[in-house]
């Protein structure tokens, strides 16, 4: 695949860079360095970075994955740079882990009470839940960006999804049926 | 094979692709045969529905803007920077944006999309699928109703020298095919409508058409950009147009990919639009920002009543938005925007301020606040549905440089002869909704404007939460539809897109022809449930737009409005966006201004302003930032814009800096070294007018082909104050640049007005323009011209138009000093100063506080609404807030 012009970046920009933040964030743990990455991850790209590996897959489902592959091989290489804990952030630095005001809505509370119940999940499984339900990944390109085997990605996602579940049913057991009805 | 088994999750996650047969049999049994089971994989789905509505949501941070700028800054040094059409870059997005969805998901969306009947009753989904899924058919005749699957595949590129029939033509096609019209831009269509657009004259074209390209292309050779798309572009897999310049066209380029092919443009070379400064690329990005519905959050926190500025826990969502910056007239020749009639802005900014909070700089959009007043503009005459008034005076906040003002003003209609409407509320009960200041005061708000209704106008009330109801029928029943108004409760979770869905089908059920068709969708646009993908609901009510219905969206409460998804749905939507804080409001938009609310005068409304290098040396576009087009789009009738109601006025305004004047900082870039264009040497006209000329002949039925040029010159010709039409194009090119203050022969009349200058529209002047012959040769251009300030372009459409129209004023700079300067001058500079102190700008110059109040008490004129008083108040709110 050829590099992309500075109009096609600006697109890839527009449409990628907070998926790709908020991932590199969930790796590094702050904001900054987060940014960092995703930087060098764009320059990459704009280099003709992804002719460069040598793929001959030109579809943009692709350059999506790549674009997260790069990206998380950064971040990691950026935290084993800075020797901190390999890979997963704290939640603090994510505004919305902050609990709400009164007057924020039940829907949001929810959401909240979501994040921190991710928190109790092993980094893997969180990792693998993101890509899969934030960016909407396949099993198949989770375990391309992640190197784990697809086996192994359905595994985290499955014991994620049941960890999950349990902590659900026991610590707001109506939160829960509140989004079943939902439905 | 049990629930706990990882592959029982893959199957209820829809992952198939690594279960086998006969693992899905034996799972899909499980399900159906062990209550458990059924359960454990009926819990999972119901998590995964919030992970998917709520992980989204979560915080995500951009780059800063210097990194984006290092990453363009690499590509640029990688290869050479050119600037294909926006169409080309908003297919990239699009592109994108498939490849964020599933297919499942896109095919369940192309589904509902086809249950509203578009105009003509191709449902949406199948032309889809008919255009991924085509190989290159080989019918050698494209019918007129033009098969747009077989038109991109059937034309080998063509060697350089073919005739080409650009934009207009093709336009005129895809007019012809509304299947197509009805899927553009859903996902799919932007990556088609590159490689559509400007294609190469077919030899089968019929007659009239050809007839007329070759007109073109001997007169002057067309800017010829146009794009080819390889037989396996229709391959089912979407891919990113990757665009690669080429000097000579190539047939069939050979790849795999689609690229569009730009090739050297000798016309275009002079606007230096080939190597962007990098500094240029921000407006770019922000001016395709709107449309591309970035997902940007940025959050700014004001709890409901109380209004804790708690960032941390906030839930308004405000889009940040950067100032438009001076633009250098050599460069950027051409200031190119859609009209917005939103006065959201305004209000949300009195709700905050009110509130004892300064609101965030992203919550203040210049162009509302300008908007959201009435101005004294003269009421159209003639055919055209708005006049347009220009007035130039000393700028107040830097005395160096000139104030320009463009004003337009949409026809007014009698209350007594508004047609009658079929008119769709679409009520947003959702839990969020429950509060004093949401849905009593939309029920309010709803009361106000049925009262207002006549007996031949039809309402009909849908309601969303967790699911969507029809809570009135159709009805001219006033009693019922208060009663309906009255029984609305709030409670649940908010499917906003069934919502959606579900109202423009009413609207289309008992659409009226000639009449109002407007859905009324009131939220506070918190939507968690379905679509919530700001891109796909933006191409999903892009969909629905072209049913013919038109939109307003009223925006409510103040905790967690998401404002950049209401302003979006609204100029994708073909609506307006007003933001309702009080009754007050509430009655200005449905008593007060009913008619503009209502009544759509004209759509997809776009200025261009054309500035000339030898009287002004920079320029800067107050306000408009999320309305920015490409030059290109102005021309472009596919290309959205913004629509005017009955009586709107739409005010904007430029600073502009006269030559010789200290120019304002503006962002440096290297001199480039192949792009020096002598000042004084006049640029040449660019080329919207011939393409004019080619769409308005494509007008003639292509029946009657041997009738191609000279009738169509007639037909053109506005016959309102009797003249006849049969114009030599020679004459037609001084048509196009009267003398100022001289009544040109195209029956358009020029008013002057001391000591600023109006120039009214008084016929449908249209696509009445030049010939190209006169253009091959630049030559200095005559005194008049030269004295000329600017020249502003209006395109236009009925509101059931397909084609636009052009209008074309010219401007000189009379000298007009502030003092001199009208009173709704005055008042408009104080209401864009106002916005520039409350976001802090770095053009305020003179501006202060105590400034502004001055020039808006000069400003003051009759008010007859009390809304230029109650603007006074806020000054002093604000002033004391700010200091």
């Amino acid at each position: 695949m050829p590099a992309p012009d500075a109009l096609e970046l600006i697109a890839l920009l527009d449409r990628f860079e907070r998926p790709l933040v908020r991932y590199a964030q969930s790796i590094t743990g702050d904001l900054e360095s987060a940014r960092d990455v995703v930087q060098e991850t764009f320059i990459k790209l704009a280099r003709g970075g992804m002719s460069e590996s040598g793929d001959v897959v030109d579809n943009a489902r692709h350059l999506e994955a790549w674009l997260f592959t790069v990206t998380r091989n950064r971040a990691v290489d950026h935290q084993r740079k800075f020797s901190r804990i390999i890979p997963m952030p704290l939640p603090e630095d994510r505004p919305c882990a902050e609990p709400g005001p009164a007057a924020v809505l039940e829907r949001q509370e929810s959401a909240t009470a979501l994040f921190r119940l991710l928190d109790a999940l092993s980094p893997n499984q969180r990792e693998v839940i993101r890509l899969k339900f934030q960016n909407d990944l396949s099993y198949r390109e989770i375990a391309e960006i992640t190197r784990l085997s697809v086996t192994n990605v359905g595994f985290l996602l499955h014991s994620g999804l049941k960890k999950l579940r349990e902590l659900l049913r026991e610590q707001s057991p109506e939160d829960f049926d509140l989004s079943r009805s939902v439905l | 094979m049990n629930a706990d088994d990882p592959k029982f999750t893959a199957h209820v996650l829809g992952e198939f692709d690594d279960l086998t047969p006969a693992e899905r049999a034996e799972i899909e049994a499980l399900i159906a045969n062990d209550p458990a089971a059924a359960a454990a994989a009926e819990e999972t789905r119901a998590l995964v529905a919030r992970l998917r509505a709520e992980l989204p949501g979560e915080a995500a941070g951009t780059l800063q803007e210097e990194q984006r700028a290092a990453v363009l800054e690499a590509a640029s040094a990688e290869k050479v920077v050119r600037f294909p059409r926006l169409a080309a870059v908003l297919a990239a997005i699009a592109a994108c944006v498939i490849v964020g969805i599933s297919y499942g998901l896109l095919f369940r969306a192309y589904e509902s999309g086809s249950d509203v009947k578009p105009v003509a009753a191709v449902p949406a989904s199948s032309s889809h699928f008919v255009l991924l899924a085509t190989p290159a058919p080989t019918d050698p005749i494209p019918s007129p109703t033009a098969d747009l699957a077989s038109k991109v595949t059937l034309n080998p590129a063509p060697p350089v020298s073919t005739p080409l029939a650009f934009d207009g033509k093709l336009q005129e096609e895809l007019k012809d095919a509304p299947q197509i019209a009805a899927l553009q831009p859903a996902p799919a269509a932007p990556a088609l409508q590159p490689m559509v657009r400007a294609e190469p004259a077919v030899p089968a074209q019929s007659p009239a058409s050809s007839t007329s390209s070759t007109t073109v292309t001997t007169t002057s050779p067309p800017p010829p950009e146009f794009q080819f798309a390889p037989a396996t572009a229709a391959r089912k897999s979407i891919k990113l147009p990757v665009g690669v310049p080429l000097d000579s066209a190539e047939p069939q380029g050979g790849a795999a990919l689609s690229k569009a092919v730009t090739p050297k443009d000798k016309l275009a070379e002079a606007d230096a639009s080939k190597a962007m400064p990098v500094a240029a690329w921000a407006r770019v990005r922000r001016g395709f920002a709107a449309t591309s519905g970035g997902i940007g959050d940025n959050s700014y926190g004001l709890d409901d009543r109380g209004g804790i500025a708690d960032k941390a826990s906030n839930a308004n969502s405000f889009d940040t938005l950067t100032e438009n910056a001076f633009l250098n007239v050599p460069e950027n020749p051409l200031s190119t925007f859609s009209i917005d009639v939103d006065t959201a802005s305004y209000a949300i900014v009195r709700r905050y301020l009110n509130d004892n909070h300064l609101p965030p700089t992203g919550a203040v959009r210049i162009e509302e606040l300008l908007n959201y007043f009435p101005y004294d503009y003269p009421q159209p005459q003639g055919a055209a549905p708005f006049s347009a008034t220009m007035e130039v005076a000393t700028c107040p906040w830097a005395p160096e440089h000139r104030l320009v003002r463009v004003g337009l003003k949409g026809r007014e209609i009698p209350k007594d002869e508004r047609p009658p409407s079929n008119l769709v509320f679409l009520i947003d009960v959702s839990g969020s909704m429950n509060m004093p200041n949401k849905l009593p005061l939309l029920q309010k708000c709803f009361s106000l404007l049925v009262e207002q209704l006549g007996p031949k106008d039809r309402v009909s009330i849908v309601t969303y939460a967790s699911g969507t109801k029809l809570v009135l029928e159709p009805t001219q029943d006033k009693e019922a539809m208060q009663t309906a108004i009255d029984g609305l409760h709030a409670g649940g979770g908010t499917h906003g897109s069934s919502g959606i869905d579900l109202a423009y089908r009413m609207a289309q059920q008992s659409f009226i022809p000639g009449g109002t068709n407007r859905v009324i969708l009131a939220t506070d646009g918190d939507w968690n449930i379905g679509i919530t993908n700001q891109s796909e609901l933006l191409s999903m009510i892009t969909r629905k737009a072209k049913s013919g219905v038109f939109l307003t969206v009223l925006g409510f409460g103040l905790d967690n409005l998401k404002d950049s998804m209401l302003v979006k749905l609204a100029d994708h939507g073909n609506g307006h966006y007003a933001y309702i804080d009080t009754e007050q409001e509430a009655r200005k938009v449905f008593v007060d201004q009913l008619s503009s609310t209502l009544v759509t005068i004209a759509k997809d409304v776009k200025i261009q302003v054309e500035f000339n290098p030898v009287q002004v040396s920079s320029y800067r576009l107050v306000g408009y930032e999320k309305r920015l087009l490409a030059k290109e789009d102005f021309n472009n009738d596919k290309k959205d814009a913004g629509e005017i109601g009955a009586g709107h006025t739409v005010t904007a305004l430029y600073e502009v800096v006269p030559v010789g004047k200290e120019r304002p900082e503006i962002a440096k870039v290297d001199e480039l070294k192949y792009q020096r264009i002598p000042r004084a040497v006049p640029v040449e006209k660019p080329t919207p007018q011939r393409e004019t000329e080619i769409q308005e002949r494509e007008k003639l039925p292509s029946a009657a082909p041997a009738a191609a040029p000279v009738p169509a010159a007639k037909a053109e010709t506005p016959a309102a104050d009797g003249r006849t039409g049969a114009e030599k194009p020679a004459t037609e090119e001084i048509a196009l640049n009267p003398a100022p203050g001289a009544a040109p022969a195209d029956g358009r009349t020029v008013t002057m007005h001391a000591p600023h200058k109006t120039i009214i529209v008084d016929a449908d002047r249209g696509n009445n323009t030049t010939q190209a012959s006169a253009l091959a040769e630049p030559s200095p251009l005559p005194a008049s011209v030269r004295k000329e300030m600017l020249t502003l372009k209006l395109r236009y459409k009925e509101p059931d138009g397909e084609k636009s129209k052009l209008l074309e004023f010219p401007l000189t700079d009379p000298g007009t000093t502030w003092e001199k300067s009208s009173p709704d001058f005055h008042f408009a500079a104080a209401v864009a100063s106002y916005g520039m102190l409350l976001r802090d700008s770095k053009y305020l110059g003179e501006a202060t506080w105590q400034s502004v109040v001055e020039w808006a008490r000069e400003g003051l004129g009759a008010d007859k609404h009390g809304y230029r008083t109650e603007f006074l108040s806020l000054l002093d709110r604000a002033r004391a807030m700010k200091q």
